[in-house]
């Protein structure tokens, strides 16, 4: 049953959503609106996993002094501290959330901000006109980028519209085909889940 | 080593500097540069001016402090201009690592605008699964978003909620989202344009425009502002200018600074393969 319980669970809940969705009788009921809330609750419930298996990670870290060891340890300070703080205090308390404003929101933008030094450097290195292709998408990324700035006006009025070209005619066409890739890709590893060939998120030894 | 090989291999820190040096001197010192506007942005401002005067907004705030230089500014000028036409605003995150950000420059805007919480704003937060938080608001928001705002107020006892009941065309007018990924504009698609007929427009990080500019091009998003040159162009169009504005020039000379590394990497490499 440890296997074709999941299984079991897995069909009888996907055949349930394609229902409340697809068939018109059951789809007047509305179930799907309550089937929602399973959602929320089951969604929920994944971050406490995530967050067990990430105590589990660098608490190993931790015990077997792997390099970088430290490290695990000021993050699991940090996350066991906001927590129990945030449960107790609530996320409203100015405490709690001067924390959030002036320790974490510069954090998160200065790392993000380090990615432009490094994709500088790596454009720098990449684009190379190695072949035919490589030349034309050199090409076309040097419009985009003088495109996007007042900079390519500057040096010739129709650098924008043939940036504006690029994005509106190749690249919308160029998307349109990844994403219907990307959903039949999609719907194809759902099926196989739906129908039990996918049993990679029971574990080991599926 | 040739002039040539030193070209297409110039040293990193080489390159950290000067990109540094680019972006903090026209930041320092702003440079004045022409915009031109990108029709998709065009396109985005006639959708938001176009709306009714007095109506609803329903702002997407799905980003966090990362993308805020590309994004929070198409937030205020929009926000600005929906206050101008005395539209109510209803902001929503579905990412709990921005929702405090957003909550943050909507009431500096609606303060500076003498609005007033409640009756010409409100801000529902982030929900745990927002995606399905959002879902359940084209039903009923109210009880969707269990009941309570952002600070926890009851959504119930305030005047706009009591008003808009439901995302739908029947209550909102229209929507920006500002959206950096998933969740976010792909969301909204899917729970609310397609299915509710709300219509919407988006303001996406550079990044991801490519990805989104085959739905504006089917009309399926009402315009777009492509990063922070969108946003410039955006508040250029409200007659707001920000910091979108006074950021533009920066990424200018850094575009150049990549561009012109490209071009003399590649003439060192061509003429090494040559030789």
């Amino acid at each position: 049953m440890r296997k074709e319980l999941p299984l079991a669970l897995t069909v009888l809940t996907g055949l349930w959503v394609m229902a409340c969705n697809y068939l018109q009788p059951v789809a007047k009921l509305d179930l799907f609106t309550k089937t929602e809330h399973w959602y929320v609750i089951s969604g929920t419930a994944a971050f406490l996993i995530g967050t067990i298996n990430l105590i589990m990670v660098h608490g190993k870290n931790i015990m077997r002094r792997k390099e970088g060891w430290y490290n695990s340890a000021i993050l699991l300070i940090v996350l066991f501290a906001y927590s129990i703080h945030g449960l107790i205090v609530t996320q409203n308390d100015p405490k709690w959330q001067w924390f959030w404003d002036n320790v974490w929101t510069p954090v998160n933008s200065t790392m993000f901000s380090l990615l432009c030094f490094y994709i500088a450097s790596a454009a720098y290195r990449a684009f190379r006109v190695r072949s035919k292709e490589a030349t034309v998408l050199l090409v076309a990324a040097v419009l985009v980028m003088l495109g996007n700035v007042p900079l390519g006006k500057l040096i010739w009025s129709q650098i924008p519209n043939i940036k504006n070209w690029i994005m509106a005619v190749p690249n919308s066409a160029g998307m349109r085909a990844i994403t219907l890739g990307v959903y039949v890709g999609a719907f194809a590893v759902s099926m196989r889940i739906m129908l039990g060939l996918e049993r990679a998120h029971l574990g080991s030894g599926s | 080593m040739n002039i040539f090989d030193v070209l297409q291999s110039v040293d990193r820190r080489v390159i950290y500097v000067l990109l540094a040096l680019v972006i903090a001197i026209p930041l320092l010192k702003p440079i004045p540069l022409p915009l031109s506007i990108a029709p998709e942005t065009q396109q985005c401002y006639d959708f938001l001016n176009g709306l009714p005067d007095g109506g609803v907004l329903w702002i997407g705030g799905d980003y966090d402090s990362g993308s805020a230089t590309e994004l929070t500014p198409v937030g205020i000028a929009a926000a600005k201009l929906a206050f101008k036409k005395n539209m109510k605003i209803i902001l929503y995150s579905m990412w709990n690592t921005g929702a405090t950000q957003n909550h943050n420059w909507l009431k500096a805007v609606a303060d500076e605008m003498g609005k007033q919480y409640g009756v010409d704003w409100v801000d529902i937060g982030w929900k745990a699964q927002a995606p399905y938080v959002l879902r359940g608001m084209t039903d009923d928001i109210i009880t969707a978003a269990q009941g309570t705002d952002f600070e926890g107020n009851s959504l119930a006892s305030l005047p706009l909620m009591q008003q808009v009941k439901k995302i739908t065309p029947e209550y909102v007018d229209g929507i920006l989202d500002l959206t950096t990924g998933s969740p976010g504009a792909d969301t909204y698609l899917q729970y609310v344009i397609e299915p509710k007929g709300v219509p919407c427009t988006v303001a996406v990080t550079a990044v991801s425009s490519a990805q989104y500019m085959p739905r504006v091009r089917a009309g399926q998003y009402k315009g777009l502002t492509n990063g922070l040159s969108g946003a410039a162009e955006f508040e250029k169009l409200t007659g707001f200018p920000g910091k979108a504005t006074a950021g533009i020039g920066a990424q200018a000379f850094s575009h150049a600074l990549i561009i012109l590394l490209i071009i003399l990497g590649n003439i060192g490499y061509v003429v090494n393969r040559r030789g």
